[in-house]
């Protein structure tokens, strides 16, 4: 029987919903909150599309939940019903390592991951609360962006500090974008028609904003450039990702120990922003230093790449008998470039670009290595809601369905 | 020709005297808590002397680990070469001054001998700005000359000289361990970086972290920053997750449970340095080890092929293996041997 599942994304002043009828995965309606909180200059409102159309309502919407009440009655003048929610979250920490049905307990272990992703996870959580609050006989999962990667094994997400560290503070790799890391490799196992089982890839999620590499072996994440924040690894618009342990202690040292301040300084200021001085979008420093052979954006736009490439050699050294590498998100599903930059002179690793398929993509999934290449380099597009939507339809019917409800 | 080889490091002078036309090594060791370097190097003149039938040294080598962005890779010590370190003196209050009165000490005991330094960091000089830049504001990062330098570059420099094929994927097995790649020559990628704090876990040292782990010790625990460095400095790396003594070397030949966890963590990082080299050289032709614990390459070298041996390639590339078992003081003598010298250039004191 067809259930229709909510889907929630929650930003920190943003609320994205989608309406899906599973198992077909038809899209019944959706939508974005936008400006959700303090008012600003400009009304918050809801986008919302519905068979076909799209219309925006003005509401005000002081927090998560009154959007959430907003989204609901807009779904209800529909006749649009959920029958379970599903719900987006960063940061599951140790305390939640997998996709779970929501119950009273975990609710109120909830808060104690709040502070694991300050930005993203206290609204979510903040929203949970209210569903519950609100419609407490409906079921809610959460989807972890973390949960993909409790996989990754234990040498591969310890870092080398002292016990008292990694047990006491639970500092270790988590690992982040997950949800979209597992959803494409669901996708290309489909497209390569072979078991999840048996994939092994370089999934690259390359977003306007963030970005990041996941090593994927018989289906499972066994890295993730993230780590213990999203901080760590790949240049990204804003962040710097690695950097020397000795730099940070500089930066800290010199703003007189204020670490709010070198945090807001890398996590804002740095990545393609801090570099180029311009603009944090890599695509306007691809299109706009093009041709410059020195100069900040020319320096940015190598930082940028050549990172990635050696990410993907560290990772296609890891996988091993590699079976794709999958682009997706903003700029992997968008620019030849990037993708072009990271593949060529690869055949050391097995793996085959052709320009031509590079440059004109067209649709998704398409295949764009060539025919003799023994790794397939995939471009597929990511849809965190869907993924989100199948596992919360999952878990539902393995938990509900077969009366494990408590 | 008999070279005086000498590696100063912080309160301690480490020295070889060999013959470089046998290569033997006549006499070794290490000078610790001197007063001056004055004095430290009589007492290693005193082992010198006791060298019989020997007329003394026709050469010095010292090994410098700075100033290698302002120098190309060696320096014969001229009034030239002392005027510029001077002006190096703000950058480095604290090493300049000792390596000017070492260099005043020689000049001392030793006035017809040419003194030949060797900068530790000068191969990774003209490392691409690609590799080299950090994900930071650049006029920052210009400010505060933050950029990444190596830390090996000595070794790295011998596994890759003359008649080594054009990719070498050079593993330097020091107590800080470095992978560093190195096309015709010259460093396309290095895991160190501005401070041998960054890539590769050492035995104290923590490596590569997540930049949060630094602000969370400050914000959480309200650590200092010398506090978190003394942290991160010395009670991270192999030490952290094993046996507490034991050496890189160690961890990588040992099959005992107490460092299986030090031993996958760091051999788990060494293949993504494998791996980033080979990307970043289009492949490998020949890994080269080297450092005093060159030898554990032995283990690691097969762990490392069979990895590598899964790549779904059409054709295949072998990739063969080297060790360089030379210590730094020899590479560094040799280097210094290398060096055509015009004219004895004496140092006035």
């Amino acid at each position: 029987m067809s259930k229709n599942v909510l889907v929630f994304n929650c930003g920190s002043s943003s609320l994205k919903y989608r309406i899906i009828a599973m198992p077909g995965e038809a899209e019944l309606a959706g939508g974005e909150a936008q400006r959700v909180g303090p008012r600003t200059t400009e009304p918050s409102q809801i986008i919302h599309r519905s068979g076909g159309e799209t219309r925006i309502h003005t509401v005000v919407m002081p927090d998560h939940k009154s959007a959430f009440v907003e989204v609901m009655k807009l779904l209800t003048a529909t006749h649009l019903e959920p029958d379970m929610i599903g719900h987006r979250l960063v940061h599951g920490g140790e305390v939640f390592p997998g996709t779970v049905l929501l119950d009273s307990e975990m609710l109120g272990k909830l808060r104690s991951v709040e502070h694991l992703a300050p930005i993203h996870n206290p609204p979510a959580v903040a929203l949970v609360h209210a569903c519950a609050e609100l419609y407490p006989a409906m079921p809610q999962i959460l989807v972890f962006d973390t949960s993909f990667h409790s996989t990754i094994p234990e040498y591969a997400n310890t870092y080398p500090l002292p016990r008292w560290l990694r047990e006491d503070m639970g500092i270790r790799k988590y690992g982040f974008h997950g949800t979209s890391h597992r959803f494409v490799a669901e996708e290309a196992a489909r497209f390569l028609d072979i078991p999840m089982n048996e994939l092994n890839a370089v999934s690259c999620h390359l977003g306007s904003g963030g970005a990041s590499l996941c090593a994927i072996v018989g289906g499972k994440s066994v890295d993730n450039t993230m780590g213990y924040s999203p901080l760590q690894g790949l240049l990204m618009s804003t962040r710097s990702g690695d950097l020397d342990p000795g730099v940070v202690m500089r930066l800290l040292a010199r703003s007189g120990g204020d670490a709010s301040a070198v945090e807001q300084l890398l996590n804002k200021k740095s990545g393609v922003l801090g570099l180029s001085g311009s603009s944090a979008d890599i695509r306007d420093i691809l299109e706009s230093g093009a041709n410059d052979v020195s100069g900040p954006l020319r320096t940015t736009k190598d930082v940028y790449l050549w990172r990635l490439r050696k990410y993907l050699g560290s990772y296609l050294a890891v996988v091993g008998s590699t079976k794709a590498i999958i682009f997706t998100d903003t700029i992997g599903e968008t620019v030849p470039e990037v993708r072009l930059a990271m593949c060529a002179d690869m055949q050391s690793f097995g793996v085959e670009l052709d320009p031509a398929r590079n440059n004109s993509v067209g649709f998704y999934p398409r295949d764009i290595a060539t025919d003799e290449s023994p790794v397939r380099v995939l471009v597929i597009q990511t849809n965190e809601e869907l993924a989100i939507a199948r596992q919360s339809y999952a878990v539902f019917t393995k938990t509900v369905v077969s009366g494990g409800i408590r | 020709m008999n070279i005086l080889s000498l590696a100063p490091a912080y309160r301690s002078l480490q020295f070889e005297y060999l013959n470089d036309t046998d290569r033997a090594v006549t006499t070794s060791g290490k000078v610790e808590n001197f007063g001056t370097h004055g004095e430290a190097l009589e007492t290693i003149a005193g082992a010198l002397a006791r060298v019989p039938a020997d007329h003394g040294p026709d050469r010095i080598a010292i090994r410098v680990a700075f100033g290698g962005h302002l120098f190309s890779s060696v320096a014969v010590v001229d009034e030239e070469v002392l005027s510029r370190l001077h002006e190096l003196i703000p950058g480095a209050p604290l090493h300049i001054p000792a390596l000017l009165e070492l260099l005043e000490a020689c000049g001392v005991r030793y006035s017809d001998v040419p003194v030949v330094l060797i900068f530790e960091t000068a191969f990774f000089a003209d490392l691409p700005e690609r590799e080299s830049t950090y994900g930071i504001d650049g006029a920052l990062a210009e400010s505060l000359r933050l950029r990444r330098s190596g830390y090996h570059g000595i070794f790295h420099q011998a596994a890759s000289g003359i008649g080594a094929p054009d990719r070498i994927l050079s593993i330097c097995l020091e107590p800080q361990p470095e992978v560093a790649a190195v096309m015709s020559g010259r460093p396309v990628m290095v895991t160190g970086g501005s401070t041998p704090l960054e890539g590769l876990p050492g035995q104290s040292t923590c490596g590569e972290i997540d930049p949060t782990i630094i602000l969370a010790l400050a914000q959480d625990l309200k650590l200092g920053t010398e506090q978190i460095d003394l942290l991160l400095t010395h009670d991270s790396g192999l030490r952290a997750l094993g046996d507490p003594s034991a050496t890189v070397g160690v961890v990588l030949k040992s099959n005992d449970e107490s460092n299986r966890l030090a031993r996958d963590v760091l051999r788990y990082r060494m293949l993504l340095a494998v791996g980033a080299g080979q990307a970043a050289m289009g492949g490998i032709d020949e890994i080269v080890f080297s450092g005093r614990f060159a030898d554990a390459g032995t283990s690691l070298m097969p762990w490392i092929e069979a990895r590598l041996a899964h790549f779904p390639v059409r054709t295949t590339h072998p990739i063969g293996s080297r060790y360089v078992t030379d210590s730094l003081l020899r590479i560094v003598s040799d280097i210094a041997c290398s060096v055509q010298v015009a004219r004895v250039s004496k140092i006035k004191d």
